[in-house]
Protein backbone atom coordinates (compact mmCIF):
# COMPACT_ATOMS: atom_id res chain seq x y z
CA UNK A 1 0.00 0.00 0.00
CA UNK A 2 1.37 3.45 -0.87
CA UNK A 3 2.34 5.71 2.00
CA UNK A 4 -0.23 8.35 2.76
CA UNK A 5 1.21 11.86 3.27
CA UNK A 6 1.09 12.83 6.93
CA UNK A 7 -0.43 16.01 8.32
CA UNK A 8 1.33 17.19 11.44
CA UNK A 9 0.54 20.06 13.80
CA UNK A 10 3.18 22.29 15.40
CA UNK A 11 3.73 19.82 18.27
CA UNK A 12 4.47 16.99 15.91
CA UNK A 13 1.14 15.34 16.73
CA UNK A 14 -1.55 14.48 14.25
CA UNK A 15 -3.30 17.52 12.83
CA UNK A 16 -6.45 18.60 14.59
CA UNK A 17 -9.74 18.28 12.76
CA UNK A 18 -11.58 21.39 11.70
CA UNK A 19 -14.24 21.28 14.46
CA UNK A 20 -12.47 20.83 17.82
CA UNK A 21 -15.70 20.66 19.87
CA UNK A 22 -17.00 17.44 18.36
CA UNK A 23 -19.58 15.44 20.35
CA UNK A 24 -16.99 12.89 21.53
CA UNK A 25 -14.80 15.68 22.92
CA UNK A 26 -17.74 17.35 24.66
CA UNK A 27 -18.85 14.03 26.17
CA UNK A 28 -15.32 13.17 27.33
CA UNK A 29 -14.87 16.57 28.97
CA UNK A 30 -18.35 16.45 30.54
CA UNK A 31 -18.06 12.94 32.00
CA UNK A 32 -14.37 13.34 32.87
CA UNK A 33 -15.10 16.65 34.59
CA UNK A 34 -18.01 15.14 36.51
CA UNK A 35 -15.89 12.23 37.75
CA UNK A 36 -13.04 14.61 38.59
CA UNK A 37 -15.22 17.07 40.48
CA UNK A 38 -17.47 14.55 42.21
CA UNK A 39 -15.21 13.61 45.17
CA UNK A 40 -14.19 17.24 45.77
CA UNK A 41 -17.71 18.71 45.73
CA UNK A 42 -19.22 15.75 47.57
CA UNK A 43 -16.59 15.92 50.34
CA UNK A 44 -17.02 19.67 50.77
CA UNK A 45 -20.83 19.50 50.88
CA UNK A 46 -21.04 16.51 53.22
CA UNK A 47 -18.43 17.91 55.62
CA UNK A 48 -21.00 20.56 56.64
CA UNK A 49 -23.74 18.00 57.41
CA UNK A 50 -24.26 16.00 60.58
CA UNK A 51 -24.33 12.23 60.98
CA UNK A 52 -27.40 10.07 61.43
CA UNK A 53 -27.67 6.32 62.02
CA UNK A 54 -27.92 5.63 58.30
CA UNK A 55 -25.97 8.46 56.74
CA UNK A 56 -26.56 12.20 56.79
CA UNK A 57 -28.90 14.63 58.50
CA UNK A 58 -29.07 17.34 55.85
CA UNK A 59 -28.66 20.96 56.93
CA UNK A 60 -25.64 22.94 58.05
CA UNK A 61 -23.39 21.84 60.84
CA UNK A 62 -19.78 22.31 61.89
CA UNK A 63 -19.82 19.17 64.07
CA UNK A 64 -17.63 17.19 61.70
CA UNK A 65 -14.97 19.89 61.55
CA UNK A 66 -15.09 20.29 65.34
CA UNK A 67 -14.71 16.53 65.69
CA UNK A 68 -11.71 16.44 63.36
CA UNK A 69 -9.86 19.06 65.40
CA UNK A 70 -10.93 17.80 68.85
CA UNK A 71 -10.57 14.04 68.38
CA UNK A 72 -6.92 13.96 67.41
CA UNK A 73 -7.66 13.18 63.78
CA UNK A 74 -6.05 16.46 62.73
CA UNK A 75 -2.81 15.35 64.37
CA UNK A 76 -3.01 12.19 62.27
CA UNK A 77 -3.48 14.36 59.17
CA UNK A 78 -0.37 16.40 60.01
CA UNK A 79 1.69 13.29 60.72
CA UNK A 80 0.58 11.71 57.44
CA UNK A 81 1.50 14.90 55.58
CA UNK A 82 4.94 14.71 57.20
CA UNK A 83 5.37 11.05 56.21
CA UNK A 84 4.27 11.76 52.66
CA UNK A 85 6.53 14.82 52.25
CA UNK A 86 9.55 12.94 53.63
CA UNK A 87 9.03 9.87 51.44
CA UNK A 88 8.32 11.94 48.32
CA UNK A 89 11.52 13.96 48.92
CA UNK A 90 13.69 10.86 49.43
CA UNK A 91 12.12 9.06 46.46
CA UNK A 92 12.69 12.08 44.20
CA UNK A 93 16.30 12.50 45.36
CA UNK A 94 17.01 8.81 44.67
CA UNK A 95 15.20 8.94 41.32
CA UNK A 96 17.18 11.87 39.83
CA UNK A 97 20.67 10.27 39.71
CA UNK A 98 19.14 6.84 38.99
CA UNK A 99 17.18 8.17 36.00
CA UNK A 100 20.19 10.15 34.74
CA UNK A 101 22.41 7.08 34.76
CA UNK A 102 19.67 4.96 33.20
CA UNK A 103 19.26 7.47 30.36
CA UNK A 104 22.91 7.04 29.45
CA UNK A 105 23.02 3.23 29.56
CA UNK A 106 22.66 0.85 26.61
CA UNK A 107 19.07 0.49 25.33
CA UNK A 108 18.84 -3.18 26.35
CA UNK A 109 19.91 -2.46 29.95
CA UNK A 110 17.54 0.50 30.03
CA UNK A 111 14.63 -1.62 28.78
CA UNK A 112 15.24 -4.31 31.41
CA UNK A 113 15.57 -1.78 34.25
CA UNK A 114 12.41 0.06 33.17
CA UNK A 115 10.45 -3.18 32.85
CA UNK A 116 11.60 -4.16 36.33
CA UNK A 117 10.56 -0.78 37.74
CA UNK A 118 7.14 -1.07 36.10
CA UNK A 119 6.17 -4.56 37.26
CA UNK A 120 5.52 -3.62 40.94
CA UNK A 121 2.66 -1.36 39.79
CA UNK A 122 0.75 -4.54 39.02
CA UNK A 123 1.60 -6.64 42.07
CA UNK A 124 -0.64 -6.82 45.12
CA UNK A 125 0.69 -4.31 47.66
CA UNK A 126 -0.82 -6.09 50.67
CA UNK A 127 1.18 -9.26 50.04
CA UNK A 128 4.42 -7.31 49.65
CA UNK A 129 3.82 -5.36 52.85
CA UNK A 130 2.82 -8.53 54.67
CA UNK A 131 6.18 -10.02 53.71
CA UNK A 132 7.90 -6.90 55.09
CA UNK A 133 6.00 -7.31 58.34
CA UNK A 134 7.28 -10.85 58.70
CA UNK A 135 10.81 -9.65 57.94
CA UNK A 136 10.51 -6.91 60.58
CA UNK A 137 9.22 -9.24 63.32
CA UNK A 138 11.18 -10.20 66.43
CA UNK A 139 13.82 -12.77 65.36
CA UNK A 140 12.80 -12.08 61.74
CA UNK A 141 15.15 -11.49 58.81
CA UNK A 142 16.21 -7.96 59.79
CA UNK A 143 17.09 -8.95 63.36
CA UNK A 144 18.80 -12.14 62.16
CA UNK A 145 21.00 -10.06 59.86
CA UNK A 146 21.82 -7.58 62.64
CA UNK A 147 22.40 -10.19 65.37
CA UNK A 148 26.09 -10.77 64.46
CA UNK A 149 26.63 -7.03 64.95
CA UNK A 150 25.54 -7.41 68.57
CA UNK A 151 22.05 -5.91 68.22
CA UNK A 152 19.86 -7.39 70.97
CA UNK A 153 16.62 -9.16 69.90
CA UNK A 154 13.59 -6.89 69.89
CA UNK A 155 15.50 -3.60 69.73
CA UNK A 156 15.12 -3.08 65.98
CA UNK A 157 11.73 -4.75 65.58
CA UNK A 158 10.31 -2.37 68.19
CA UNK A 159 11.07 0.54 65.81
CA UNK A 160 10.14 -1.31 62.65
CA UNK A 161 6.63 -1.87 63.98
CA UNK A 162 6.35 1.90 64.42
CA UNK A 163 6.79 4.97 62.20
CA UNK A 164 10.20 3.76 60.93
CA UNK A 165 8.60 0.63 59.50
CA UNK A 166 5.83 2.68 57.89
CA UNK A 167 8.39 4.97 56.27
CA UNK A 168 10.38 2.01 54.91
CA UNK A 169 7.17 0.41 53.64
CA UNK A 170 5.99 3.62 51.96
CA UNK A 171 9.37 4.12 50.29
CA UNK A 172 9.38 0.54 49.03
CA UNK A 173 5.81 0.78 47.78
CA UNK A 174 5.84 4.19 46.11
CA UNK A 175 9.41 4.95 45.05
CA UNK A 176 8.58 3.86 41.51
CA UNK A 177 5.77 6.47 41.29
CA UNK A 178 8.40 9.22 41.63
CA UNK A 179 10.92 7.48 39.41
CA UNK A 180 8.86 7.28 36.21
CA UNK A 181 7.95 10.96 35.72
CA UNK A 182 11.56 11.89 36.59
CA UNK A 183 12.94 9.37 34.10
CA UNK A 184 10.57 10.52 31.33
CA UNK A 185 11.52 14.15 31.96
CA UNK A 186 15.25 13.41 31.88
CA UNK A 187 15.02 11.15 28.83
CA UNK A 188 13.22 13.92 26.89
CA UNK A 189 16.19 16.29 27.20
CA UNK A 190 17.82 16.38 23.74
CA UNK A 191 21.12 14.53 23.57
CA UNK A 192 22.67 17.55 21.80
CA UNK A 193 22.21 19.66 24.94
CA UNK A 194 24.07 17.13 27.09
CA UNK A 195 26.78 16.78 24.43
CA UNK A 196 27.14 20.57 24.31
CA UNK A 197 27.54 20.71 28.10
CA UNK A 198 30.20 18.01 27.94
CA UNK A 199 32.00 19.72 25.05
CA UNK A 200 32.13 22.92 27.09
CA UNK A 201 33.95 21.05 29.84
CA UNK A 202 31.07 20.35 32.18
CA UNK A 203 31.54 17.20 34.26
CA UNK A 204 28.77 14.74 35.11
CA UNK A 205 27.90 16.34 38.43
CA UNK A 206 27.78 19.86 36.96
CA UNK A 207 25.76 18.68 33.94
CA UNK A 208 23.27 17.03 36.27
CA UNK A 209 22.84 20.00 38.59
CA UNK A 210 23.10 22.84 36.03
CA UNK A 211 21.51 21.31 32.93
CA UNK A 212 19.52 18.15 33.64
CA UNK A 213 17.73 19.16 36.84
CA UNK A 214 16.62 22.63 35.60
CA UNK A 215 15.42 21.20 32.27
CA UNK A 216 13.59 18.28 33.88
CA UNK A 217 12.22 20.42 36.74
CA UNK A 218 8.52 20.05 35.72
CA UNK A 219 8.89 16.25 35.56
CA UNK A 220 10.74 16.19 38.88
CA UNK A 221 7.88 18.23 40.38
CA UNK A 222 5.37 15.79 38.90
CA UNK A 223 7.28 12.81 40.33
CA UNK A 224 7.38 14.40 43.77
CA UNK A 225 3.65 15.25 43.63
CA UNK A 226 2.61 11.79 42.45
CA UNK A 227 4.62 10.01 45.14
CA UNK A 228 3.31 12.47 47.74
CA UNK A 229 -0.29 11.80 46.71
CA UNK A 230 0.16 8.02 46.76
CA UNK A 231 1.66 8.15 50.27
CA UNK A 232 -1.05 10.51 51.45
CA UNK A 233 -3.93 8.23 50.46
CA UNK A 234 -2.37 4.91 51.41
CA UNK A 235 -4.33 2.52 53.62
CA UNK A 236 -2.35 -0.65 53.06
CA UNK A 237 1.21 0.04 54.24
CA UNK A 238 0.67 1.35 57.78
CA UNK A 239 -2.10 -1.07 58.56
CA UNK A 240 -0.40 -4.18 57.20
CA UNK A 241 2.99 -3.47 58.77
CA UNK A 242 1.94 -2.10 62.16
CA UNK A 243 -1.69 -3.11 62.56
CA UNK A 244 -3.39 -0.09 64.13
CA UNK A 245 -0.26 1.11 65.93
CA UNK A 246 0.54 3.96 63.52
CA UNK A 247 -2.67 5.69 62.43
CA UNK A 248 -2.51 7.51 59.10
CA UNK A 249 -5.02 9.58 57.15
CA UNK A 250 -6.22 6.61 55.08
CA UNK A 251 -6.96 4.42 58.09
CA UNK A 252 -8.57 7.39 59.83
CA UNK A 253 -10.95 7.84 56.88
CA UNK A 254 -11.61 4.11 56.85
CA UNK A 255 -12.46 4.03 60.56
CA UNK A 256 -14.82 6.99 60.10
CA UNK A 257 -16.58 5.16 57.24
CA UNK A 258 -16.89 2.00 59.36
CA UNK A 259 -18.48 4.10 62.12
CA UNK A 260 -20.87 5.69 59.57
CA UNK A 261 -19.44 9.14 60.38
CA UNK A 262 -19.65 10.35 56.79
CA UNK A 263 -19.41 14.09 57.52
CA UNK A 264 -16.08 13.42 59.26
CA UNK A 265 -15.00 11.54 56.13
CA UNK A 266 -16.04 14.62 54.12
CA UNK A 267 -14.01 16.93 56.38
CA UNK A 268 -10.91 14.70 56.25
CA UNK A 269 -11.21 14.40 52.49
CA UNK A 270 -11.57 18.17 52.12
CA UNK A 271 -8.38 18.65 54.16
CA UNK A 272 -6.66 16.10 51.92
CA UNK A 273 -7.76 17.92 48.76
CA UNK A 274 -6.65 21.23 50.25
CA UNK A 275 -3.23 19.70 50.97
CA UNK A 276 -3.05 18.35 47.41
CA UNK A 277 -3.91 21.75 45.93
CA UNK A 278 -1.41 23.56 48.18
CA UNK A 279 1.35 21.11 47.21
CA UNK A 280 0.51 21.52 43.50
CA UNK A 281 0.59 25.32 43.87
CA UNK A 282 3.88 25.26 45.76
CA UNK A 283 5.47 23.03 43.09
CA UNK A 284 4.18 25.35 40.36
CA UNK A 285 5.39 28.42 42.23
CA UNK A 286 8.88 26.94 42.61
CA UNK A 287 8.98 26.09 38.89
CA UNK A 288 7.64 29.53 37.93
CA UNK A 289 10.16 31.34 40.14
CA UNK A 290 13.01 29.24 38.72
CA UNK A 291 11.90 29.98 35.15
CA UNK A 292 11.51 33.70 35.86
CA UNK A 293 15.01 33.78 37.40
CA UNK A 294 16.42 32.02 34.34
CA UNK A 295 14.61 34.50 32.09
CA UNK A 296 16.10 37.42 34.02
CA UNK A 297 19.58 35.92 33.82
CA UNK A 298 19.27 35.50 30.05
CA UNK A 299 18.01 39.05 29.64
CA UNK B 1 28.67 10.70 39.62
CA UNK B 2 28.18 7.46 37.70
CA UNK B 3 28.79 5.50 40.91
CA UNK B 4 26.16 7.59 42.72
CA UNK B 5 23.70 7.00 39.89
CA UNK B 6 24.28 3.26 39.80
CA UNK B 7 24.01 3.18 43.60
CA UNK B 8 20.70 5.11 43.48
CA UNK B 9 19.32 2.83 40.75
CA UNK B 10 20.37 -0.26 42.70
CA UNK B 11 18.80 1.17 45.86
CA UNK B 12 15.56 1.85 43.98
CA UNK B 13 15.45 -1.69 42.60
CA UNK B 14 16.33 -3.26 45.96
CA UNK B 15 13.72 -1.21 47.82
CA UNK B 16 11.11 -2.03 45.19
CA UNK B 17 11.86 -5.73 44.89
CA UNK B 18 13.05 -6.71 48.38
CA UNK B 19 9.52 -7.34 49.71
CA UNK B 20 8.54 -9.36 46.63
CA UNK B 21 11.68 -11.53 46.68
CA UNK B 22 11.37 -11.95 50.43
CA UNK B 23 7.76 -13.03 49.91
CA UNK B 24 8.85 -15.72 47.47
CA UNK B 25 11.58 -16.85 49.83
CA UNK B 26 9.07 -17.14 52.68
CA UNK B 27 6.81 -19.26 50.50
CA UNK B 28 9.65 -21.78 50.17
CA UNK B 29 10.70 -22.16 53.82
CA UNK B 30 9.02 -24.26 56.48
CA UNK B 31 9.23 -21.72 59.32
CA UNK B 32 8.79 -18.02 58.81
CA UNK B 33 10.21 -17.26 62.28
CA UNK B 34 13.22 -19.53 62.45
CA UNK B 35 14.63 -19.50 58.94
CA UNK B 36 17.38 -21.97 59.78
CA UNK B 37 14.87 -24.65 60.79
CA UNK B 38 13.64 -27.13 58.24
CA UNK B 39 15.26 -25.69 55.10
CA UNK B 40 13.42 -25.28 51.81
CA UNK B 41 10.10 -26.98 51.20
CA UNK B 42 7.09 -26.90 48.91
CA UNK B 43 4.78 -27.59 51.85
CA UNK B 44 3.27 -24.10 51.64
CA UNK B 45 2.27 -24.70 48.03
CA UNK B 46 0.73 -28.13 48.73
CA UNK B 47 -1.15 -26.56 51.68
CA UNK B 48 -2.37 -23.86 49.30
CA UNK B 49 -4.02 -26.48 47.13
CA UNK B 50 -5.52 -28.28 50.14
CA UNK B 51 -7.06 -25.17 51.70
CA UNK B 52 -9.03 -23.71 48.83
CA UNK B 53 -10.66 -20.76 50.63
CA UNK B 54 -8.89 -18.43 48.18
CA UNK B 55 -10.61 -19.97 45.17
CA UNK B 56 -14.04 -18.19 45.42
CA UNK B 57 -12.38 -14.74 45.83
CA UNK B 58 -10.14 -15.53 42.85
CA UNK B 59 -13.18 -16.47 40.75
CA UNK B 60 -14.98 -13.33 41.92
CA UNK B 61 -11.96 -11.19 41.02
CA UNK B 62 -11.81 -12.60 37.50
CA UNK B 63 -15.58 -12.24 37.04
CA UNK B 64 -15.42 -8.56 37.97
CA UNK B 65 -12.06 -7.63 36.44
CA UNK B 66 -12.80 -8.97 32.93
CA UNK B 67 -15.86 -6.78 32.23
CA UNK B 68 -14.19 -3.90 34.09
CA UNK B 69 -11.15 -4.16 31.79
CA UNK B 70 -13.39 -4.26 28.72
CA UNK B 71 -15.37 -1.23 29.94
CA UNK B 72 -12.20 0.70 30.82
CA UNK B 73 -10.74 -0.11 27.39
CA UNK B 74 -13.86 1.04 25.55
CA UNK B 75 -14.10 4.22 27.62
CA UNK B 76 -10.34 4.74 27.21
CA UNK B 77 -10.63 4.30 23.43
CA UNK B 78 -13.44 6.85 23.30
CA UNK B 79 -11.70 9.41 25.52
CA UNK B 80 -8.17 8.80 24.20
CA UNK B 81 -9.38 9.09 20.62
CA UNK B 82 -11.18 12.34 21.38
CA UNK B 83 -8.21 13.82 23.24
CA UNK B 84 -5.56 12.48 20.87
CA UNK B 85 -7.15 14.22 17.86
CA UNK B 86 -7.86 17.51 19.65
CA UNK B 87 -5.55 20.58 19.69
CA UNK B 88 -6.01 20.84 23.49
CA UNK B 89 -5.74 17.09 23.90
CA UNK B 90 -3.27 17.26 26.80
CA UNK B 91 -5.79 19.29 28.83
CA UNK B 92 -8.61 16.85 28.04
CA UNK B 93 -6.35 13.95 29.05
CA UNK B 94 -5.50 15.71 32.32
CA UNK B 95 -9.20 15.79 33.17
CA UNK B 96 -9.39 12.05 32.43
CA UNK B 97 -6.37 11.41 34.66
CA UNK B 98 -7.96 12.88 37.79
CA UNK B 99 -9.48 9.55 38.98
CA UNK B 100 -5.96 8.13 39.05
CA UNK B 101 -4.59 11.12 40.95
CA UNK B 102 -7.34 11.23 43.59
CA UNK B 103 -6.21 8.83 46.36
CA UNK B 104 -8.08 5.52 46.18
CA UNK B 105 -9.24 5.76 49.76
CA UNK B 106 -10.88 9.14 49.03
CA UNK B 107 -12.58 7.96 45.85
CA UNK B 108 -13.73 4.78 47.59
CA UNK B 109 -15.04 6.56 50.67
CA UNK B 110 -16.81 9.24 48.58
CA UNK B 111 -18.47 6.66 46.34
CA UNK B 112 -19.47 4.57 49.36
CA UNK B 113 -21.05 7.55 51.10
CA UNK B 114 -22.85 8.57 47.91
CA UNK B 115 -24.07 5.15 46.78
CA UNK B 116 -24.86 3.70 50.21
CA UNK B 117 -25.71 6.63 52.47
CA UNK B 118 -27.28 9.01 49.93
CA UNK B 119 -28.83 6.67 47.35
CA UNK B 120 -29.33 3.72 49.74
CA UNK B 121 -28.09 1.16 47.19
CA UNK B 122 -26.90 -2.31 48.15
CA UNK B 123 -23.23 -2.59 47.25
CA UNK B 124 -21.53 -5.63 45.77
CA UNK B 125 -19.79 -6.84 42.64
CA UNK B 126 -21.27 -4.03 40.52
CA UNK B 127 -19.89 -1.26 42.76
CA UNK B 128 -16.47 -2.95 42.88
CA UNK B 129 -16.67 -3.04 39.08
CA UNK B 130 -17.28 0.71 38.97
CA UNK B 131 -14.29 1.26 41.25
CA UNK B 132 -12.10 -0.90 39.04
CA UNK B 133 -13.20 0.90 35.87
CA UNK B 134 -12.46 4.27 37.50
CA UNK B 135 -8.98 3.05 38.42
CA UNK B 136 -8.12 1.42 35.09
CA UNK B 137 -9.73 4.01 32.79
CA UNK B 138 -7.08 6.79 33.08
CA UNK B 139 -4.31 4.37 32.14
CA UNK B 140 -6.26 3.01 29.15
CA UNK B 141 -7.12 6.56 28.04
CA UNK B 142 -3.44 7.51 28.21
CA UNK B 143 -2.45 4.55 26.02
CA UNK B 144 -5.03 5.51 23.38
CA UNK B 145 -4.15 9.20 23.65
CA UNK B 146 -0.50 8.44 22.87
CA UNK B 147 -1.53 6.17 19.99
CA UNK B 148 -3.91 8.71 18.44
CA UNK B 149 -1.30 11.48 18.72
CA UNK B 150 0.71 9.42 16.22
CA UNK B 151 -2.35 8.43 14.18
CA UNK B 152 -2.22 9.79 10.66
CA UNK B 153 -5.66 11.27 9.82
CA UNK B 154 -4.79 11.00 6.15
CA UNK B 155 -5.84 7.34 6.36
CA UNK B 156 -9.37 8.43 7.28
CA UNK B 157 -9.30 11.12 4.57
CA UNK B 158 -8.27 8.44 2.08
CA UNK B 159 -11.11 6.16 3.20
CA UNK B 160 -13.60 9.06 2.90
CA UNK B 161 -12.30 9.88 -0.60
CA UNK B 162 -13.00 6.30 -1.55
CA UNK B 163 -16.60 6.70 -0.37
CA UNK B 164 -16.32 4.86 2.97
CA UNK B 165 -18.61 6.24 5.72
CA UNK B 166 -17.26 7.27 9.18
CA UNK B 167 -18.57 4.15 10.98
CA UNK B 168 -17.16 1.77 8.38
CA UNK B 169 -13.87 3.69 8.29
CA UNK B 170 -13.64 3.40 12.08
CA UNK B 171 -14.18 -0.37 12.02
CA UNK B 172 -12.19 -1.21 8.88
CA UNK B 173 -9.39 1.37 9.03
CA UNK B 174 -8.93 2.78 12.54
CA UNK B 175 -9.46 -0.30 14.68
CA UNK B 176 -6.95 -2.48 12.81
CA UNK B 177 -4.36 0.31 13.11
CA UNK B 178 -4.86 0.66 16.89
CA UNK B 179 -5.29 -3.10 17.48
CA UNK B 180 -2.03 -3.44 19.44
CA UNK B 181 -3.06 -0.58 21.73
CA UNK B 182 -6.44 -2.22 22.32
CA UNK B 183 -4.65 -5.41 23.37
CA UNK B 184 -2.31 -3.49 25.70
CA UNK B 185 -5.22 -1.56 27.22
CA UNK B 186 -7.16 -4.77 27.84
CA UNK B 187 -4.16 -6.40 29.50
CA UNK B 188 -3.20 -3.40 31.63
CA UNK B 189 -6.86 -2.77 32.44
CA UNK B 190 -7.34 -6.35 33.59
CA UNK B 191 -4.24 -6.40 35.78
CA UNK B 192 -5.04 -3.02 37.30
CA UNK B 193 -8.64 -4.08 37.96
CA UNK B 194 -7.59 -7.48 39.29
CA UNK B 195 -5.19 -5.97 41.87
CA UNK B 196 -7.33 -2.94 42.83
CA UNK B 197 -7.84 -2.63 46.60
CA UNK B 198 -8.33 0.83 48.19
CA UNK B 199 -11.60 1.55 46.39
CA UNK B 200 -12.91 -2.02 46.54
CA UNK B 201 -12.49 -2.14 50.33
CA UNK B 202 -15.21 0.50 50.68
CA UNK B 203 -17.46 -0.64 47.85
CA UNK B 204 -17.42 -4.41 48.40
CA UNK B 205 -20.70 -4.87 50.25
CA UNK B 206 -20.47 -8.58 51.04
CA UNK B 207 -18.41 -9.45 47.96
CA UNK B 208 -14.82 -10.56 48.46
CA UNK B 209 -12.23 -10.26 45.71
CA UNK B 210 -8.76 -11.76 45.96
CA UNK B 211 -7.00 -8.51 47.05
CA UNK B 212 -9.71 -7.98 49.69
CA UNK B 213 -9.27 -11.58 50.85
CA UNK B 214 -5.50 -11.16 51.15
CA UNK B 215 -5.92 -7.79 52.82
CA UNK B 216 -8.31 -9.28 55.38
CA UNK B 217 -5.87 -12.13 55.98
CA UNK B 218 -2.98 -9.74 56.50
CA UNK B 219 -5.04 -7.38 58.68
CA UNK B 220 -6.42 -10.09 60.96
CA UNK B 221 -2.94 -11.06 62.24
CA UNK B 222 -4.03 -14.72 62.11
CA UNK B 223 -2.89 -15.07 58.51
CA UNK B 224 -1.91 -18.43 57.22
CA UNK B 225 1.49 -18.31 55.54
CA UNK B 226 0.51 -21.11 53.20
CA UNK B 227 -2.25 -19.06 51.62
CA UNK B 228 -0.75 -15.59 51.71
CA UNK B 229 2.84 -16.30 50.70
CA UNK B 230 2.22 -19.13 48.25
CA UNK B 231 -0.68 -17.44 46.50
CA UNK B 232 0.99 -14.03 46.33
CA UNK B 233 4.18 -15.56 44.96
CA UNK B 234 2.27 -17.34 42.22
CA UNK B 235 0.38 -14.17 41.27
CA UNK B 236 3.59 -12.14 41.35
CA UNK B 237 5.39 -14.60 39.08
CA UNK B 238 2.50 -14.75 36.62
CA UNK B 239 2.08 -10.96 36.53
CA UNK B 240 5.80 -10.34 36.09
CA UNK B 241 6.03 -13.01 33.40
CA UNK B 242 3.32 -11.22 31.41
CA UNK B 243 4.21 -7.59 32.07
CA UNK B 244 8.02 -7.53 31.90
CA UNK B 245 8.36 -8.98 28.35
CA UNK B 246 5.55 -6.68 27.16
CA UNK B 247 7.21 -3.55 28.51
CA UNK B 248 10.64 -4.78 27.38
CA UNK B 249 9.25 -5.22 23.86
CA UNK B 250 7.68 -1.74 23.89
CA UNK B 251 10.93 -0.16 25.13
CA UNK B 252 12.93 -1.88 22.39
CA UNK B 253 10.45 -0.92 19.66
CA UNK B 254 11.91 1.65 17.23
Amino acid sequence: MAAVPQRLDETGGAAAPAAPWRPDVVLTVAIGGLVALFPVVFALVTSFQSSSMTGFRWGFSLDAWRSVFESGRFTVVLETLGFAALIASVATLVSIPAAYVLRRTRPAVRAIALALMTAPFFVDLTARMFALRVGFSRDGAVESLLAPLGVAPGVVSEHLFGPAGVLLGLLSAYLCTAFFPVFIGISLIPGDVLDAARTLGSGDRRTLTRVVVPMAAPAIGAGFSLCFLCCLGDIVVARTITGEMVPVLGTSIESAVTAFRFPVVGALTTILFAAMIIIALVVRLILYTRRARQGTALA
Amino acid sequence: MRAIGIGALSLALVLTYAPSLWLMFLSLVSSRVDLSAGGFTLANYSALFEDLRWLPPLGQSILIAVPAAVAATLAGLFAGRAAGRHPNGALILTICLVPAIVPGVVMGASLFAFLRAVLGLRLGAWSIGIAQVLWAFPFCATLFFLRYRRFDPAWIDAAATLGVGPARAFVRVELPIVRATIFSALLFGFILAFTELPRSVFLRGTTTTLPIFQWAQASSHTSQAAITFGLSSLILLMTTAVIVPLIFKQQRAP
